[in-house]
């Protein structure tokens, strides 16, 4: 493994954890506080709200697990890049609406963040994972993907 | 002598070896998960109850709301208007006790509890925490919020000699930190949360349908 391909893993590997610790702390904690974070952008009705609260956390766990682990990775890059490509165009429309949100709420209590910053992350992780997609054969690295292909 | 295993055969042995181990590993992520909400609510103490002089309404009400605040949080002021006009509306439906829970993004927040007990201790504590919560805008901008609280006070009558020996009693620090640690056992980690007859729900949105629910169904 060169020096260019442990990049790749390491990227990999933390947006990896940074979905495991998202979907982890709003899983653990009860959903309504998630819910109230969903609620605070005023995007969707107040079922798909509760839909959205429920569903949207395991999607980031599954997801940081399988990205962490290296498992059908060309399929969750594109997962990835869907999540946060909507994340995106939430927490934009909430800036252009100028909605009072104080923090965005992705990270339940660990991590506090104003929408702005959230925006700016997601941008850039946005770009990580575009560019770990056209790399596949490098996140290939280190990954259950590469041992069940026979390559180390 | 054996023949050696097909390319083909050890490739879709792979593929479903593949399939079987995502499998267990999206089982063993959902029971990880399950294993620990069920630990931590297994543990879970109950919500103490609060001092008459923090609660109101009707102590027989089938609607039982425990709410945990913090002074400085806007949606808590929303919160709170809310739920005194909807309390003028229906009366005797409900009865509310407030928990302490500020919040660290909020500089004022425990000084505020700090004053709202100690109103407490007075008996004054709705008529302070109505006005702290509709001047909010106004406090919560000083850098310094005790002359306001200090001049609230004055106005509101408190005996003043007793709410300055009050704000330097420990005991006052031990309530607050006591409900805010009361509250996060219970996964409360924004405000306002309320707790409608043990059921949680977060900010105003889920609390009007939450009651609009219990409204309608006492209509049956």
């Amino acid at each position: 493994m060169n020096k260019k391909s442990s990049i790749f893993v390491i990227l990999r590997c933390l947006i990896g954890g940074l979905l495991i610790v998202s979907g982890a702390e709003k899983l653990i904690s009860p959903y309504q506080n998630f819910l109230y974070v969903v609620q605070g952008y005023a995007l969707l009705s107040p079922f798909l709200e509760e839909i959205t609260a429920r569903v949207i956390p395991w999607i980031e766990l599954m997801t940081g697990v399988f990205l962490f682990l290296g498992l059908w990775l060309p399929t969750v890059l594109k997962l990835s890049l869907a999540l946060f490509g909507s994340f995106m165009l939430v927490v934009g429309q909430a800036l252009i609406r100028k909605l009072p949100l104080t923090e965005c709420g992705c990270f339940g209590e660990f991590i506090s963040l104003p929408p702005y910053a959230v925006l700016i992350m997601d941008s850039v992780i946005f770009i990580v994972l575009a560019l770990l997609l056209k790399n596949i054969q490098k996140t290939n690295f280190l990954s259950l993907d590469g041992y069940f292909e026979g390559n180390p | 002598m054996h023949a050696a295993p097909s390319k083909k055969s050890s490739f879709s042995r792979r593929k479903f070896s593949k399939k079987a181990v995502s499998f267990l590993i999206v089982t063993a992520t959902i029971l990880a998960v399950g294993g620990i909400k069920y630990g931590l609510g297994y543990f879970r103490l109950g919500i103490q109850k609060v001092e008459m002089p923090r609660a109101k309404g009707n102590p027989q009400a089938k609607v039982q709301i425990v709410e945990y605040v913090d002074f400085q949080c806007p949606a808590c002021a929303q919160g709170s208007v809310y739920l005194k006009d909807f309390m003028a509306l229906h009366p005797g439906f409900i009865y509310l006790q407030l928990k302490h829970f500020p919040l660290p993004m909020h500089k004022h927040g425990f000084l505020s509890a700090y004053y709202a007990q100690c109103a407490a201790e007075q008996s004054k504590f709705w008529p302070f925490v109505d006005q702290v919560f509709e001047r909010q805008v106004e406090w919560s901008k000083f850098n310094d919020p005790y002359p306001f609280f200090k001049k609230l006070a004055q106005e509101l009558k408190f005996n003043m000699p007793q709410l300055e020996m009050c704000m330097r009693e420990k005991k006052i620090l031990e309530i607050v930190e006591r409900e805010k640690k009361e509250g996060k056992a219970l996964g409360v980690n924004s405000t306002p949360t309320y707790f409608i007859n043990n059921t949680m729900v977060v900010g105003q949105k889920s609390l009007s349908l939450e009651l609009e629910r219990l409204l309608s169904e006492q209509e049956k």
